[in-house]
């Protein structure tokens, strides 16, 4: 065969381009071929292996004339030359700038489009589960409940290729921020964890008809993810008939990688369509399958080759070092900085030039926040008039807050109570709403216990907890509590030597797992018997609480159950362990107000009430869930900031002093403009607190309109809560 | 190829020998067991991950594989730090049960290096009670048989925390033969297996 093959996209680091081992397998099937290597950074390593007859190192995308290179690409095709690209982009690019070309194998527009993320429609004709995943074009409040409703097991998506995991609120944004920045475009997705093992389909198609198609398990990986090692095997025919289906649909041309994950369950969850072939595409040749042979077969129409996998089914990458080719001397590094030197990838320098190209001009809009009719109706009385910067509480919304606390049926006579968790707001009207709601008290230390006695909250309807509860030493240690859960063993012992009366004492756990400083660690065996002689030495005829805390607000709804359960664990084998009744579990508190009416609080107590035969009472300590969004901060604008004309920043008279938690949750902002409230979605304005740190800013951005003056007002929610609570006097000119 | 039944005469008792069970003297024991359990409760993300048949990896994580003196008790062998395979197959059937999974304990024979067999030797030496487990090509291991539907069985290797391909690879580490301890007959992959007997696993030719 006399034919010349382009081949693109030759970086060969540990996470490398397809273009060697397409070039590699196309040589082992075609030992005339002329195979030229085709890149733009000549720092891509592939250039220098021997495979190559020629080379082309064209230019950065970002220095690169696109009209020529078309034309270049075009008399290349036209002359007789087959093209393969292995680089996504720039894959991408040629299909938007080439005409379908019966030499060029990469699939046009028409069958890419169905492929792109991050819901790809061709994922339709698959027999695959789709990963749950959200654009990021929602609002900052449906986001955040995505994130929370899947325990923050997600990732931000780009939108060709590149995953980051986020773990909170604060790394989302970072990320998002890092690869809006990366790739010049907002159109960027979350999508849901999924553990499972990694698993490819490698295919070959030619015009909507597959060549040949194969099944790659991973078998070890690099520490990016990368295929290190795998085995090679045929496509069950399950899976193989919808390939062949989907292939057709969309008239592929190339090769192409669906990225799989298998969980220990079995099922197969889709994670990517690479329109190209993988990288360790030669691998697979060597166990006897040669893909990109049958596709440059398919495309000239000869005869299919040999088919047979070998009875050593699996491969394994080396690092191997070769000389450099002459006339292609390696580029000089660049002068080092204090920050992470220059290492460069695929795209070497250029991945910033090649995206505008292929990413259509079109703005993003992202949806704007929404509000309550109680809260507008609480802004509209009083957030144009008060001075700036104001914490308004919510009256409306706060009792319909306090009102829709979840209805839980009892359980075998067992009621959930809810514990008013007073450290979260401690305001007068917040007290008065939680006694008129029927709620116990939860305090954290001596003088939370006097306010709610004052508020008039008896002894026996106070739940003590904390690790400093007796602070102050000077305060009277009432007695005679509902219950008072220990944060240690030696608290517990000092307890039971105490002549305490209180009605139950309980113990508060650290569970294993989890990041936590408060609470009893159990994970090891003995310090569970330490704990388990301490319980098993109360005063005779004592039962026992076990408490746990892992706020849902930042561990999320599916985490928060799994530690709900292994608290009931626990409670068992502390039972098991020490002879003593467990009467009480308390779940703590943390929660989103937007979740605490769907936590499955009545399937924890039904899993608790058929483990624990002794139990009586499930307690719930809710506080940010009911006061969290029944306060907002209005502030005035004191500065607005342009940059060519464009809003850029402002700068307001709130700041991280009222706010200290703006950047941990997101916090829905409107523009007061008359007599209205209007919602300000994300955009590019930054909004700027008015002291001097460095940290002191409110929102990444906002779309703000271009009209905004000094002195107009904004309304900042979700300000209650601990944004209260644990707010301060910073920059005023004193002390609170 | 190595045959099972061709390297294990001088290993007759690995073809009697029964899954490992940990002894139980007591209240002690019970503690060990429950906490057992709750640790598995706690790194068992089944909420988070929607996972139903996950395996129980911390202990994997947690305990270092090595020599055990026979017998051990639950109260002692959580406080270990090393344990043998058949410490971890006792530890891995308790937490799949608990979590209602059906699972049975499992032992497998497979091929072992060379060259690596002289180093185990070695260190189980050092404890004569130790279970002798290693043969000269071929060693004997315990695993779990867990039931995932009707007639469908995976096994899972606690000791190194994978779950096993039925489909045995020759050489180092493949699986010779199985034998599991089911009250009904359980299909793996393309092997039958039936309570109490071992079935050939190695590749043909």
């Amino acid at each position: 065969m006399k034919e010349r093959v382009f081949i693109s996209g030759l970086y060969s680091g540990p996470s490398p381009s397809a273009g060697l081992g397409v070039a590699r397998s196309l040589r082992a099937a075609f030992p005339s071929v002329r195979l030229t290597g085709v890149d733009y950074w000549a720092g891509s390593s592939g250039f220098h292996h021997e495979v190559f007859d020629a080379t082309w190192l064209k230019p950065p995308w970002d220095l690169l004339e696109e009209d020529l290179y078309a034309k270049e690409v075009k008399a290349e095709l036209d002359q007789g030359a087959l093209w393969i690209p292995t680089l996504d982009l720039e894959v991408a690019w040629l299909a938007r700038t080439l005409t379908a070309h019966p030499l060029l194998l990469a699939p046009d527009e028409q069958a890419l489009a169905p492929s792109r993320k991050p819901r790809p429609s061709v994922a339709r004709l698959l027999p695959f589960e789709i990963a749950p995943s959200l654009d990021l074009s929602a609002s900052d409040e449906e986001i955040h409940a995505f994130c929370r409703a899947h325990s923050w097991r997600v990732w931000i998506k780009g939108p060709y290729h590149e995953a980051v995991p986020v773990g909170d609120w604060r790394q989302l944004e970072h990320a998002r921020a890092w690869m809006k920045d990366g790739w010049q475009t907002d159109r960027l997705s979350l999508q849901v964890h999924v553990r499972g093992y990694e698993e490819s389909v490698c295919l070959a198609a030619y015009d909507g008809r597959l060549c040949d198609a194969l099944y790659m398990r991973k078998r070890i990986t690099t520490p990016e993810g990368k295929t290190w090692a795998g085995h090679v095997g045929d496509l069950p025919a399950e899976i193989l008939t919808p390939i062949e289906a989907a292939v057709r649909a969309i008239g592929w041309t190339g090769g192409a990688e669906l990225e799989l994950l298998r969980d220990v369950d079995g099922r197969l969850w889709w994670l990517e369509w690479n329109p190209r072939f993988p990288a360790w595409v030669h691998g697979a040749t060597l166990t006897g399958r040669n893909l990109p042979a049958a596709l440059v077969r398919r495309a000239l129409g000869l005869p299919d080759g040999p088919r047979l996998l070998s009875p050593q089914s699996e491969f394994a990458r080396v690092v191997l070092e070769v000389p450099v080719r002459s006339g292609l001397p390696l580029p000089l590094p660049a002068e080092p900085e204090h920050g992470a030197l220059g290492i460069r990838g695929k795209y070497g320098a250029s991945l910033s030039a090649i995206v505008p190209k292929l990413v259509p001009e079109e703005s993003t809009t992202f949806a704007p926040p929404s509000i309550s009719p109680e809260t507008e109706a609480d802004l509209r009385d009083t957030a144009a008039s008060v001075a700036t910067p104001h914490r308004l509480f919510l009256p409306r919304t706060a009792e319909a807050a306090f009102g829709r606390l979840p209805a839980v049926a009892p359980v075998e006579g067992i009621e959930l109570r809810y514990a008013y968790s007073l450290k979260t707001s401690p305001d007068p009207q917040y007290l008065m709403l939680a006694r008129q709601a029927g709620l116990l008290a939860e305090c954290i230390s001596l003088l939370e216990v006097r306010r709610a006695l004052e508020a008039g909250w008896r002894p026996d309807e106070i739940v003590l907890n904390g690790p400093g509860k007796w602070w102050p030493p000077t305060e009277r240690a009432v007695d005679g509590l509902r219950v008072v859960f220990c944060d240690s063993v030696e608290e517990l012992e000092r307890l039971a030597a105490s002549g305490r009366t209180d009605r139950l004492w309980g113990v508060r756990l650290r569970i294993p797992g989890t990041q936590s400083r408060f609470g009893m660690p159990v994970d090891e065996p003995a310090d569970f018997e330490r704990l388990c002689g301490a319980v098993a030495a109360m005063p005779a005829g004592r039962d026992l609480g076990i408490h746990v805390h892992m706020a849902s607000t930042m561990i999320g709804v599916g985490h928060w159950r799994d530690i709900a359960e292994s608290a009931v664990a626990w409670a068992i084998a502390i039972e098991a362990g020490s002879g003593r009744r467990v009467r009480a579990i308390d779940l703590g508190g943390g929660y989103h107000p937007n979740d605490f009416a769907q936590l499955p609080f009545g399937d924890i107590v039904r899993f608790a009430r058929e483990r624990l035969p002794g139990l009586t009472d499930v307690y719930v300590e809710p506080g940010r869930a009911l006061t969290q969004d029944t306060m907002a901060m209005v502030t005035s604008v004191l500065d607005v900031r342009r940059h060519d004309g464009a809003l850029q920043e402002i700068v307001v008279d709130a700041c991280i002093a009222e706010l200290p938690l703006a950047s941990v949750y997101p916090h829905r902002f409107f523009h007061i403009v008359g007599e209205r409230l209007v919602p300000l979605p994300r955009g590019p304005v930054r909004v700027l607190g008015r002291i001097c740190m460095e940290d002191d800013v409110l929102s990444q951005g906002l779309e703000l309109p271009d009209t905004l003056r000094i002195g107009d007002r904004l309304v900042i929610c979700d300000a209650g809560a601990y944004e209260r609570s644990m707010s301060y006097a910073f920059g005023r000119g004193g002390y609170a | 190829m190595l045959s099972a039944a061709a390297d294990t005469p001088d290993r007759e008792e690995w073809r009697q020998v029964a899954g490992s069970t940990l002894a139980h003297h007591g209240p002690c024991c019970d503690r060990a067991r429950a906490w057992l359990i709750a640790m598995g409760r706690s790194y068992d993300f089944s909420s988070t991950d929607g996972l139903a048949f996950a395996g129980p990896r911390w202990i994997t994580q947690r305990w270092v594989w090595g020599p055990v003196r026979w017998p051990v008790a639950w109260c002692e062998a959580v406080k270990a730090d090393t344990v043998d395979c058949g410490v971890f197959g006792a530890f891995a059937l308790e937490l799949f049960r608990a979590k209602g999974i059906e699972a049975y304990p499992g032992q497998l024979l497979r091929t072992c290096a060379e060259e690596r067999i002289s180093h185990w030797r070695r260190k189980w030496d050092a404890l004569p009670t130790a279970f002798n487990w290693i043969g000269t090509r071929v060693v004997y291991h315990e695993v779990s048989v867990v039931r995932v539907g009707p007639d469908q069985a995976h096994v899972y290797d606690p000791t190194e925390g994978f779950w096993l391909e039925p489909a045995a690879q020759a050489g180092h580490h493949g699986h010779l033969a199985i034998r599991a301890e089911i009250p009904m007959p359980l299909r793996w992959g393309d092997h039958e297996l039936v309570g109490g007997r071992w079935t050939e696993t190695a590749p043909q030719g």
